[in-house]
This record gives C-alpha cells, structure tokens and sequence, in this order.
C-alpha cells in the first residue's frame, strides 16, 4: 500500500525525460493510441513470477524489458524473497550503469534503465521476527534461508532500508495529522529543483547519478562529517560501494532541508538507513 | 581427515583432571586445536538454541569477562546461547572449548564457528571417533563431558523442556556448582532457568558472582572503560531506551521529534557503543 502511493510524491517530469519515456514505451508497442506523450513517471510492479528476460528486455530482436520500461519512474517488486533468484540478480548491473545492453543473434541493443528500485519483504517466513506482539515460529535455519534468497551484492546497492512495525488496530481507526503526499511532493519538487540547477552542465539531474568524481565535488564532509563516517565504516563493516551511497543519500537530505553542505546529522541519518543489512544478514 | 588430531587417553597427562572425577568418565578424548589448555580453569555457558537478543547479550558479555581472567569457556558450539559463549570468549582473546556429540567428520551444526575456534587457539574435543554419525544420544552424552570438565555451569537461558536441564542434571551429580541469571516468571525463555533457581542454582547478576566462586582475588576488570559519556543532547533519548526493546517510531512520538532527527541520534548513540539495533526498528541499551 505504501509503495503504491510512490508515484504520488515523485517529482514533475522534464520535457527531455518524457520524450525519453514516450520512446521506449513505443519501441515496446504499450503506447496508448490517444497518448502522444507520457506526462507522469512510470510505475511498473511485474508479479514475482516474472523471468529474468522479461526483467531486463529480450526476444529475437530484443524489446525493452521492466526495467527499461521503469526509465525515470519506479520498478517495484513486492514481496522480494518469492523472485527467482536469477530474476533478482540481472539487476544488479543495471542498478549500477542505469543502462542495460541485450545481445541475440538479429541485434545487440543498448537500452536506458534508469528507475528507482522499490522492494518489500517480510522479516521471516511467518513475518513475525522481531515483532514484539506475537513470536516468531520460525526456526533460525528457515530465516537465514529466506533471507539468503537476496543476495549482499543486491542489497548492497539498496540505499534506504527502513522497517515498519505492524500498525496496531486503534490506529487504523484513528485519524492522525499526518502530512499529504500534496505536502510531501512540494518537497521533493524544491529538492529536485535545486540539484537540477547543481547539475545543470553535466547532463545528469539527480543526486543517484553523480559519479564517484562528483561525489567529491558536491558531497564535501566536514571533519566531524568525516569522523562519524569513518567511525561507522570500522564499526558496522560497510563496504566500499555503500560508501559513495551513503554520501549521496545524505548529499539528498540535506538537499530536502535545503542547506548546502552536508552536516553531521545528514551523514547520521543516512547511514541510519544502512542498518538493516547488519541486522539481518550478519550470521 | 584431520591430520593433526591427537587422541588422549585417561592415562595421559593432558586429559583433563576434572573430568577423572565423573562417573563414567570418557576412556579417551580426541581432541583439536589446542591441548594444553584442557587442564586450565573452565566454566561452561550454555543455553537455549532459539534464545533472546537479550540471552545472546548476556552470554557474550559474561564469556567476554570471564575469559579475560584466564578461565576457559566451555560450550557445546550450538546455535544461540553456545554460540555467543564462544564468540565472546575469542573475542575477549581467551581460550574457549567446544565439545561435540559426534566424530570430527560429521560436524553439527555447522563449520564456521567450528574453523573460528581452531583459528583462536581453542580447543574441540569429542569420546567418539572421527566417522560417529550424529545421533540423539551423542548430544545426551556430550552435555556431560560440558559439566564435567567445568568447575561451573552457568545456564543463561531454558525453556521449560530444554537439553540444558540435562547438562544441570549432571552438573549437580558431579557437585559442580549451577549459575543462573533470573528471567520474568512469564518468559518462556526462562521457566527452565527459574526453576533451577528456586531448586538449588546460585542466582547471578553480575561477573564477579561467578567469579567469586572461582577464588580469583585480583580482578583485571576496567569498570572505567565501560562508562559512556552521553552527550547532552541525546539524554533524553538514551533515557527512553532500557534493557526493553524501544522501536523508533514511539521514541519519536514520546519525544516529539521528527524521525530523521530520531535516526540521527540512534546513529550516534549506536556509534557510541551506547545502544544496540534489533531487528523489528527496535533498540536497546548496550549491556557492557
């Protein structure tokens, strides 16, 4: 339900994107007849049963796949742990070169695959691991296999990973003031807004897209920053590639609160979003 | 297999002198690792397989502290409770003893902690010949060469039908002493434990209870080390984080901030040493 209201808080496309989106839409043969120009961003959620062709495009010539039709929008796989595994793997180049290249014997085609990557999943079989209303029935074993379906690579290039806890029932029934996706979408448009103009000559438009060159440029630390970072690194065991990711997550929220360098508590937050992996994954 | 497996027989100097004293004491002992430090001081930590985070903290910290006196940690390499025994003792640098309920080539439950203890200069020992099968029997009698080897037995955590009331049985026939640490009446996890408490255990809160009855006067045990400053500004969250698990949405609601504020402070607190993540965006505070 959460992830389904994605769309409804991601920034206005730029005409350059939209024409991006239209064309590939159209080389797949999904654009709608009254449709000339795709307005919104996409938001593709294929069932778990899909093949990792279909994933990443293919077919005699190949077609643009999932993630290619998820250009500048989001791809959203619920339920993570139920995709076959070789499924969830062909992401991991794309996820990285936001590009992906099909080879078969007709032709070898190159197509855009820049999208947000959403995933959800429960913490166990029986989902209640670490819940602290009912028990957890599962034995260690049936969790580490459960989560081993997802493999350290995968997750590594996951920047934000947050838990939610089971909403109680007193809560479903209350109304609490709790910001729109009106509110929120504001946000987001001025964070954007601001990291358009940072990159204005570089011909990137996000924070995700800076290169490990530009992290050094536009994602300075002070000492205390650096401090708390390194810190982090020997204590929680971060690997070198959720290095560069933290920086950018914490580059975005000190983006959202409008300030320009990154400080201490942006750099704490983001790696706060790294924590799930040593919970879970660690034995 | 294991070329440099050495067996030891009862007659020899290295077999362990506490265990002589047992009844029906093992006739040999096939032993990895490190022999030498089968005739040291031992205690052994034991518990359930499916135990708490709380549990898990408890054995680490005490086979931590324990082992840093020059006491053996003996534990049956289990998952959980035996787990976290021999873990916290290498990580202290000490000396830790695993003993299994079958032969060396079939291994239970798994290899990983099995090559950690050989590579931290600790012990595994077994009675049975390398090709034993594992069977039920094997752990039964496994759990008694646990007690007999080990001036103590400190039990963190049992259910109310548990393997380790096996290990406290035998304990209490070798007269060898049963440490407990006290558990809610209403947590399953520790209806064994309490049990044992109210029967004859020797109820524990701290270190030095066991230590105590180790007669070990001089204590190389820095408290100073384990007193964190907490910085002002994140008292009052430390405050609301005890030995009960707090998740981060109801910190955020008790002290009015904002979740990424929140994040922050658990991110730092949690840098600190201060406090431990759980799963389920739950928290803790560091028992040291």
């Amino acid at each position: 339900m959460l992830a389904r209201r994605l769309p409804s808080i991601l920034p206005d496309l730029s005409f350059e994107e939209a024409l991006e989106i239209t064309k590939i839409h159209s080389i797949a043969g999904i654009l709608p007849s009254n449709t000339p120009i795709i307005k919104t961003r996409p938001f593709r959620a294929p069932h778990h049963t899909i093949s990792g062709v279909s994933m990443v495009g293919g077919g005699r010539i190949p077609k643009p796949g999932e993630i290619s039709l998820a250009h500048y929008g989001v791809l959203f796989l619920d339920e993570l742990p139920e995709f076959q595994k070789n499924t969830l793997e062909v992401l991991r180049g794309p996820l990285e070169d936001r590009i992906v290249t099909v080879s078969r014997i007709n032709a070898t085609l190159t197509y855009p695959a820049n999208f947000m990557f959403a995933a959800s999943m429960n913490p166990c079989p029986c989902g209640y691991y670490g819940s602290k209303e009912k028990e957890c029935t599962c034995s260690s074993n049936s969790i580490t296999k459960y989560m081993g379906r997802i493999s350290g690579p995968l997750l590594d290039r996951i920047d934000i990973c947050v838990e939610v806890s089971p909403v109680k029932y007193k809560k479903l029934e209350q109304k609490e003031n709790i910001e729109t996706s009106e509110e929120i979408k504001k946000r987001v448009d001025k964070a954007r807004k601001i990291q358009l103009e940072r990159y204005k000559n570089l011909g990137i438009y996000s924070n995700a897209e800076l290169t490990p060159k530009l992290i050094e440029k536009h994602c300075k630390l002070d000492e205390k920053g650096k401090q708390i970072l390194e810190n982090a690194f020997n204590k929680l065991k971060l690997s070198a590639r959720a290095y560069g990711r933290i920086l950018k997550v914490a580059r975005t929220i000190a983006d959202l609160a409008d300030t320009t360098n990154i400080d201490v508590s942006h750099i704490a937050e983001a790696i706060q979003y790294r924590a799930l992996d040593r919970k879970y994954w660690s034995n | 297999m294991y070329l440099n497996m050495k067996i030891i027989s009862i007659e020899n100097e290295l077999y362990p002198e506490q265990l002589k004293h047992i009844k029906k004491p093992p006739q040999t002992l096939y032993v990895l690792g490190n022999e030498k430090i089968l005739n040291n001081k031992s205690l052994s930590i034991i518990g359930s397989r499916n135990a708490t985070n709380y549990g898990r903290e408890i054995a680490r910290k005490f086979a931590k502290n324990i082992a840093k006196q020059g006491i053996n940690i003996v534990s049956g390499m289990a998952k959980g409770i035996d787990s976290e025994a021999h873990l916290g003792a290498i990580e202290a640098g000490g000396n830790t003893i695993a003993v299994l309920g079958s032969g060396f080539n079939h291994i239970f439950p798994d290899k990983k902690i099995f090559q950690k203890i050989l590579d931290n200069n600790g012990a595994i020992i077994t009675e049975y010949k390398p090709d034993t099968e594992i069977f039920p029997d094997g752990f039964r009698k496994r759990n008694r060469i646990v007690a007999g080897l080990s001036l103590g037995t400190f039990i963190v955590e049992a259910k109310e039908k548990s393997g380790t009331s096996i290990t406290a049985e035998y304990a209490r026939q070798f007269e060898r002493k049963i440490f407990c640490i006290p558990h809610l009446i209403e947590d399953k996890h520790g209806i064994g434990t309490n049990r044992l408490l109210k029967r004859d255990a020797i109820l524990i809160t701290d270190v030095f209870d066991i230590l105590n009855h180790y007669e070990i006067s001089e204590i190389d045990y820095d408290k100073e080390n384990y007193e964190i400053q907490i910085p002002k500004q994140y008292q009052e969250c430390y405050n609301l984080i005890g030995t009960e698990a707090i998740s981060a949405n109801e910190i955020s609601k008790i002290t009015n901030k904002s979740i990424s504020e929140i994040n922050t402070i658990l991110t730092m607190l949690e840098l600190e040493g201060a406090i431990k993540s759980l799963p389920g965006n739950l928290f803790i505070r560091a028992i040291n």
